[in-house]
């Protein structure tokens, strides 16, 4: 494999990867078992009495 | 879904909201970025009627080189985003950090102090260069090399003093509105970093060359301009939107999941959209594609955020009647919307063949600075310098209610008359006539515009003058007695109706 044909393939590869890990974001956010953390969380600003 | 209510629908691990002790936040140094946000945004927004007023009467040029278009225009600009926009975001973000992860700032004080008068020496540095001449001529990059290094020190430091407050966080988790500005302070350095290469011609001298050069040197340029509208006006605004939007409304955010979406999408995809600047020029076309491509993709992310805003004010929305401030946050997310419907679509290429080099474009960038950028902070001023000057309210409601039409009357008076003139404009440069010669010669195309120049001018007038309202009432805030102010009110939305 030449440097080229290895450049492209990183590319590419690199292109997949971003696609994975966006999808795998989205994904640990829409977990079900993630509900009541988030839930938590979104109160953070109101328990401020400021 | 609205997933829960109220704040006390859900029970919350830890203790409640009043039997922890309240850290000692760091809050003088905040007051002087809130009165530097109101000074540089009527500077900003008097330098932008001067050079609308020199469009439609080329003679208040003066005929002095000090006071010309070219050298006002950059003043203006850098005026309403960096020393406006960025005192704003210095403010809130600041202010954000420190309550959200319930810990008093890095370096407490003399840090914060550090930054606030860091950053007024690099605006006025910056500022008095562009009216003697000095500019590296690209644009929201034009301060030189002197001015670019010491920003870097001070964004650096700003870096530190954010991280570190986060670092030493009690609360477990980052509240969203810390990722905004996180990913804003940090991508902003990279632009910097990476759009101001230069190398000086002496030590003594102000003027610098940039490393990059031709189509390379343009691509930089709206990679760096193109981010700066995404990660100073957008992301970090989007971080007072997640924070400020729901202690206005007493609500929480509407949906904690769609803001990580939000902000990773906003993340991923904005950082490739800075080509759309370049459509037909030397830039290939595969690179125009890509740009053109990831613009109308940002569409969604942004419409999410723009949702997800608005929403949070579901079974509160009578709250828009009684409370200015949230009014004008409010206002500002429709704008975010309907400026980030308007940018993908200007980015399509055959849109943009007609759009671009006109006023469609001044237009469509006002509609996201005066309605988005400009609206959501006067709502968290309306909001925050009570609060931060031991106040219970505001002066006067209705004052800020005058404030609030008055300005929204100037944009809409802004937009409208930048696409009627825009468009015109754009097809006045592309008609032919029946021999296959262009219709109108440049000069005709320049006196079509003067009417819409005028009325473009009236609307930055009255943007104006309901800011300076707006400082009038937050100066009589500010020197009401603590004791006119009544009992503690938690909140800004159980004010009296318009007072």
């Amino acid at each position: 494999m030449t440097i080229e044909e290895f450049h492209s393939l990183l590319l590419t590869t690199w292109i997949v990867w971003f696609f994975v890990l966006f999808g795998g974001i989205v994904t640990w956010a829409l977990l079900p078992s993630r509900r009541e953390k988030f839930e938590r969380a979104r109160q953070i600003p109101l328990r401020e009495a400021e | 879904m609205p997933e829960g209510l109220t704040a006390q629908a859900v029970p919350i691990t830890g203790t409640g909201p009043l039997s922890r002790p309240q850290p000692d936040y760091v809050d003088a140094p905040l007051r002087a970025f809130a009165i530097a946000t109101v000074f540089w945004g009527i500077a900003g927004f008097l330098a932008g009627v001067v050079i609308a007023l020199q469009l439609a009467y080329p003679q208040l040029n003066l005929g002095i080189e000090f006071t010309t278009f070219g050298r006002l225009r950059p003043l203006h600009t850098s005026a309403v985003i960096f020393a406006f926009g960025g005192n704003a975001l210095f403010l809130t973000s600041l202010y954000v950090v420190q309550r959200t992860c319930r810990a008093r700032l890095l370096g407490g004080d003399d840090a914060a102090w550090l930054l606030f008068w860091g950053y007024q020496f690099f605006i006025v540095i910056a500022a008095t260069g562009y009216l003697l001449g000095i500019t590296q001529g690209k644009e929201y990059a034009e301060p030189e090399w002197y001015a670019d290094l010491w920003l870097t020190v001070l964004w650096v430091s700003y870096l530190v003093v954010f991280g570190g407050t986060i670092l030493r966080r009690e609360e477990p988790h980052i509240y969203v509105a810390n990722w905004f500005f996180l990913a804003f302070i940090i991508t902003v350095a990279v632009l910097h970093l990476g759009n101001n290469v230069a190398i000086p011609t002496s030590f003594g001298s102000a003027k610098s060359y940039g490393a990059a050069s031709g189509v390379q040197d343009a691509m930089i340029q709206w990679w760096y301009g193109h981010n700066a509208v995404g990660f100073f006006l957008t992301a970090g605004f989007l971080g007072m939107m997640y924070y400020f939007v729901p202690k206005q409304a007493d609500r929480p955010i509407y949906s904690y999941r769609l803001s990580i979406v939000h902000f990773w999408a906003i993340t991923f995809l904005y950082i490739w959209a800075g080509p759309h600047h370049l459509h037909y020029t030397a830039l290939p076309d595969w690179a125009q594609v890509l740009g053109m491509v990831f613009s109308i993709m940002l569409w969604m992310p942004s419409w999410g955020g723009m949702i997800n805003g608005l929403m949070t004010l579901s079974g509160a929305w009578d709250k828009l009647r009684t409370d200015v401030g949230l009014r004008f946050s409010v206002a500002a997310v429709g704008f975010y919307g309907m400026a980030t419907f308007e940018g993908p679509v200007m980015s399509i290429r055959a849109v943009n063949s007609l759009s671009h080099y006109t006023d469609w474009t001044i237009g469509h960038v006002h509609s996201g600075a005066l309605g988005w950028n400009g609206f959501i902070t006067f709502g968290v001023l309306y909001w925050l310098v009570p609060r931060l000057w031991g106040r219970t309210k505001l002066y006067s409601e209705r004052l800020a209610s005058w404030h609030f039409w008055i300005a929204t009357l100037g944009i809409l008076l802004y937009i409208t008359s930048m696409w009627v003139s825009g468009i015109m404009q754009g097809l006045m440069w592309r008609a032919y006539d029946h021999l296959g010669f262009l219709q109108y010669s440049f000069v005709e195309t320049v006196a079509a515009l003067h009417p819409y120049y005028v009325i473009r001018a009236t609307g930055g007038v009255l943007y104006l003058t309901g800011a300076l309202l707006m400082a009038y009432n937050l100066w009589r805030t500010v020197r009401m007695p603590v004791a006119e102010a009544n009992v503690a009110l938690p909140n800004a939305s159980t004010l009296p109706a318009a007072a």
